[in-house]
């Protein structure tokens, strides 16, 4: 697993991007910046899937989502997601605090030493920046959801949860039996149209053929 | 004597000429169809009207605005007048032949289109939103605005049945960046640049997804100079990519949901 300690959080206001840099140590020792992007509208979209509103748990969930184990949040209603991903990050970060101080990687860096970090990454000097400011404050000020749109969020995944609930899983197998039965319907729906045409014209034509014939009687007046 | 013997046997009939009788059947089919033409024209159904004018059948309601029309003609078309917001527009469906020139030659095709349209001038079929158009050898869903904006169409079948060119799929428009609009959207696209100190970036999706779409990503960089580059993670919330280096990088992604 990689280890992860987070540096900073950025507005990008023109892109209305959420930036947050982490330091990772990747699980083959390899040492690096990661940068976090996410449209800040992602937020709205987690407190619906999660059903939750409080802003630490939301910036707790955008900081570990992708470090996690992977699950489907969809598959299952929004409180047992929660509490799963609550132990998921709880998980991690246990696991995480035991390989840091496996590594005498304890002590988090303070200000000066993020900046140093960064300073020595060659990072643009608005991350160095924003090292003044708690990641999580910035994420707070930047991230607050509009209601219209959690609610928006929340009948749009309710309503794919609630068909992937119940949805079966397919039985790949019959594929093949499924397209040819398709075939065969297509087939004799065009084989019927046919023949009912070549009926019509057949009947016009016999029609044209053959000629009418009018009788007139008269009667001569006795 | 049966009123049938009578009639075949009425004096002017037999040599030949135009009887009274004759005349009088002639005048009661006609006051017949005048009758039903004016039941037609000044029936008021529940508060509307149906009428017919000029070879066109109108529906209106009580104040007369007309709210739906059957056109006659060479274009035969319904049109549909919903009264509301906005009266500038009206929805029609409509048929009409003619001959197209696509440098392969002349072709004759009926046109069945149904869409939304500049009410200015109904008859020059001005297309002002979505419009739905089927003909001979090719169909597409266009969105055609009166203005300065740009079109955006799908076309099946461009350049018809011609030879060597047939089955060409047409696509005019663009991907939102980044924004994903639904949990079900089939494609989730966008480009996120990384400026220099970077070995990766993690873009979590503005919604989460029913189903993990499958990263399928390009990473450009200019300096040419990055020696290998992977996904290192992917799942319904969002993917992570990294790389050897430093470099600045821009990852543009284009993953299709299964």
């Amino acid at each position: 697993m990689e280890l992860l300690e987070v540096i900073c959080a950025v507005y990008n206001q023109d892109d209305h991007r959420m930036e947050i840099v982490k330091d990772v140590v990747w699980p083959d020792g390899r040492q690096g910046l990661l940068l976090q992007v996410f449209d800040v509208t992602a937020v709205a979209s987690r407190a619906a899937l999660y059903n939750t509103d409080d802003d630490d748990e939301l910036y707790d969930i955008m900081i570990y989502e992708q470090h996690i184990d992977a699950f489907d949040p969809m598959s299952m209603p929004a409180e047992e997601a929660k509490n799963l991903h609550r132990a998921g990050r709880a998980a991690f970060k246990a696991k995480m605090q035991t390989a840091k101080a496996a590594k005498g990687m304890v002590k988090a860096l303070d200000k000066e030493g993020k900046k140093t970090k960064l300073r020595a990454a060659g990072v643009d000097q608005k991350y160095i920046d924003a090292c003044d400011v708690e990641p999580i404050e910035t994420f707070k000020a930047t991230c607050q959801r509009d209601p219209g749109l959690v609610a928006y969020c929340k009948k749009d995944i309710e309503r794919a949860r609630q068909l992937k609930m119940k949805a079966a899983k397919p039985d790949m197998s019959v594929r093949g039996q499924i397209m040819q039965d398709m075939r065969k319907q297509v087939d004799a729906a065009t084989l019927q149209r046919r023949k009912a045409l070549a009926e019509r014209v057949a009947s016009a034509e016999k029609e044209k053929a053959t000629p009418r014939k009018v009788t007139v009687h008269l009667r001569k007046r006795s | 004597m049966t009123s049938t013997a009578r009639y075949r046997s009425d004096p002017a009939r037999i040599e030949g000429k135009v009887s009274l009788t004759d005349i009088l059947i002639g005048m009661q089919r006609r006051i017949k169809i005048n009758e039903t033409a004016k039941r037609i024209g000044n029936t008021a159904i529940d508060g509307g009207n149906l009428i017919v004018r000029e070879g066109d059948i109108i529906v209106s309601l009580s104040d007369d605005t007309e709210v739906l029309r059957i056109v006659h003609g060479d274009q035969p078309e319904i049109r549909w007048k919903a009264t509301g917001v906005d009266g500038d527009r009206f929805g029609s469906i409509w048929a009409y032949d003619y001959t197209y020139t696509f440098g392969f030659g002349d072709i004759d095709t009926t046109e069945m289109v149904m869409g939304i349209y500049d009410g200015a001038d109904e008859d020059a079929h001005v297309t002002d939103g979505g419009e739905l158009v089927m003909s001979l050898d090719r169909a597409a869903l266009e969105y055609k605005p009166n203005n300065a904006d740009g079109d955006m169409n799908y076309y099946l079948n461009l350049y018809g049945r011609t030879d060597g060119f047939k089955g060409i799929l047409n696509i005019v428009g663009r991907w939102d960046n980044s924004y994903t609009f639904n949990v079900d959207n089939a494609m989730v696209t966008g480009t996120i640049p990384v400026s220099a100190g970077f070995s990766g970036v993690t873009w979590n999706y503005s919604q989460a997804s029913t189903t993990t779409p499958c990263p399928i990503i390009g990473l450009l960089d200019t300096a040419g100079l990055t020696t290998s580059w992977n996904v290192t993670a992917q799942s319904t919330t969002g993917f992570t990519v990294t790389w050897t280096g430093t470099l600045a990088h821009t990852v543009n992604f284009w993953n299709p949901r299964f």
